[in-house]
């Protein structure tokens, strides 16, 4: 059980993180939030990352009576081994388990999650929500009584998510997750809300975004018959035309190659067969923001305007290196909208979904073209055309 | 071109299968032969590694051409020219060496009684080492893509990569601490070697014991 009564924390660069939480986790939870409301962090007082790990200022009374797994936001972060067995059984390893055992427990995981094929992969060769699904088989294949999850779900397919989280909940323990797809909350017996460090009532959530007809002719991105892959191709003779200020969505399964489309698109790889043409400067994000973020303050990495319109003025003095992961990841789309074509990767991963109507408003707003590869599916049906991956 | 560079590293640095154990006693001895700095070992050794490893042989020395020009030009004023072919085998065997994946290269260690601590470290660096040379490329994408062009890329990327690294390694060690990562624990796993390992092995003594009967020969 996990219990907290009016827990404060104060990060060490004077940062508060929550202002008096208190909980009790007796079952499964969900922990619903806007972006950088202080889920996170209260996840990371459950496994002892805080304080033990991140120093700072800790009060009130935290009691846990139980170990917990934790899981970062961030796949890429999260792996520390070079391939996907050696991973899933780090943890394992160094709980002191025999080979046969961890062995046993890898293969049994992985078939599970559905997997199997990705044992012997590298991690370097996984996408982004393949990655996603080796942190959550290694939760699955510990030990521990509790695992606590930030945001698990927001690379991967709406599919695949649902059979994890079905996995989760039938688990003998207690999940905590983080997350903004709240269509999820009945299925948890807890929900709690938090803003601004706290816990608060939870609000009528409204996450429906208006649709609108589309009518420009000029063409600013041709894919004509591409061909492309890495060991066996992941397209091939694909074509399509995105108009000039339009919104397309590439959607797919996971490993699908709706990344390598957009670095496509952007020319940082070459098709194999086919031509790709783009007019206008591309702006882009990868999944993970802080390749983007160049500068130390985020009134430098953001022009003024593009400041203002994604409700990022608040962050204008800070570092950008220290914000929480959705908050970079706000920043960089916000510089992405530089260009005049957008490429945008999952942007919604690690955003509550007030963004997504934010996200299409700007767009609309500036008239510029973007194209985004998403998995969330409520953000693809805005959009004026999608193209889906098979 | 650049991008092309770190592609290169990238590849250099990938793991492939070998059994480590023999892997590392292959490195250690190819490693003492070719400090004899005779062209002959030197040579045996390149074609060795080149036989067993080629693509990473092919990707290291592709990737090392920058500083073997400037120790080529260096030497050429400062004497030592007949030693670039030793140099060219170090690297060869550098990439046989970084072909033992991480986690096994330190399972190998411990196997040979190296403490845990060091072994765990070791095998971390290895792949801290991966993982960089993956962050400097997309990096480097990034900024390309900001339209950072000419002198400003060049003044920027280090500025940019440096904040990356200094986040990776506190993330690496924050997954360290919540996987409950232990520093001093023996963790031991041999495969058996397979027929390349023992082939690559006895190759190795082969050429040691070569050099060794001919030190003074030349």
């Amino acid at each position: 059980m996990i219990c907290l009564k009016d827990v404060k924390y104060t990060y060490p660069n004077g940062i508060v993180g929550l202002k008096g939480v208190s909980l009790k986790v007796e079952g499964n939870t969900l922990i619903g939030g806007y972006t950088g409301s202080g889920k996170s962090t209260l996840l990371r007082i459950f496994n002892g990352l805080i304080p033990n790990f991140y120093g700072g200022k800790l009060e009130g009374d935290v009691r846990i009576d139980t170990e917990v797994f934790f899981i970062g936001q961030n796949a890429d972060e999260q792996i520390v081994a070079s391939r996907v067995y050696d991973e899933i059984a780090l943890h394992l390893l160094h709980r002191g388990y025999e080979w046969n055992e961890v062995d046993r427990r890898i293969k049994k995981v992985a078939k599970v999650c559905g997997i199997e094929e990705l044992l012997n992969r590298r991690i370097f060769e996984l996408s982004d929500g393949e990655k996603r699904l080796v942190t959550i088989a290694s939760a699955l294949a510990s030990d521990c009584r509790c695992l606590a999850l930030d945001e698990p779900f927001s690379n991967l397919h709406p599919r695949i998510a649902d059979k994890i989280l079905k996995i989760l909940l039938r688990q003998d323990r207690i999940v905590v997750l983080s997350e903004h797809r709240i269509e999820f909350a009945e299925q948890f017996e807890e929900f709690f809300w938090m803003e601004d460090g706290r816990i608060v009532d939870i609000p009528e959530l409204n996450d429906s975004v208006c649709g609108r007809e589309f009518k420009s002719k000029e063409t600013v991105v041709k894919v004509e018959s591409i061909t492309f892959g890495y060991d066996k191709p992941l397209f091939e003779d694909l074509s399509f035309d995105v108009k000039r200020g339009e919104i397309f969505a590439i959607i797919g399964e996971n490993g699908c190659g709706k990344t390598t489309l957009l670095r496509l698109i952007a020319g940082t790889l070459k098709p194999w067969d086919g031509r790709i043409e783009v007019r206008g400067k591309i702006g882009m994000t990868f999944s993970f923001p802080n390749y983007h973020l160049f500068e130390s303050r985020v009134d430098r990495e953001v022009h003024p305007e593009l400041l203002k319109l994604f409700d990022l003025e608040k962050l204008a003095d800070r570092h950008p290196h220290s914000l929480s992961f959705g908050q970079a990841k706000r920043v960089a789309i916000a510089k992405a909208f530089c260009g005049d074509v957008v490429l945008l990767d999952e942007p919604t991963a690690g955003q509550d979904f007030k963004f997504r109507i934010k996200l299409l408003d700007v767009a609309k707003e500036l008239g510029k073209t973007v194209i985004i590869a998403t998995h969330d599916l409520k953000l693809a049906e805005c959009c004026d055309d999608v193209l889906e991956i098979p | 071109m650049f991008s092309k560079y770190l592609r290169l590293v990238e590849t250099a640095l990938e793991d492939s299968d070998f059994e480590p154990r023999t892997c590392l006693i292959s490195v250690l001895i190819l490693t003492i032969s070719a400090y004899s700095f005779r062209i002959d070992i030197a040579f045996t050794i390149i074609l060795l590694t080149f036989a067993f490893n080629p693509k990473k042989t092919t990707a290291g020395l592709l990737a090392s051409t920058p500083f073997m020009l400037f120790f080529a030009f260096a030497s050429f004023i400062l004497g030592g020219f007949e030693k670039i072919p030793t140099v060219i085998a170090l690297i060869c065997i550098g990439c046989l060496l970084y072909g033992i994946q991480p986690e096994k290269f330190s399972y190998a260690l411990m196997f040979f009684r190296v403490p845990p601590k060091l072994a765990h470290s070791i095998a971390i660096a290895m792949r801290m080492f991966q993982i960089l040379i993956r962050d400097f490329e997309l990096t480097s994408e990034a900024l390309r893509l900001s339209g950072a062009g000419g002198f400003s890329y060049y003044f920027k990327l280090p500025k940019a990569f440096s904040a990356i690294a200094v986040l990776r390694a506190f993330t690496m060690a924050e997954v360290l601490y919540s996987r409950g990562f232990d520093f001093d624990r023996r963790i031991v796993k041999c495969e058996n070697p397979k027929l390349r390992d023992w082939l690559l092995l006895a190759l190795s003594i082969s050429i040691a014991c070569y050099t060794y009967l001919t030190r003074n020969a030349l």
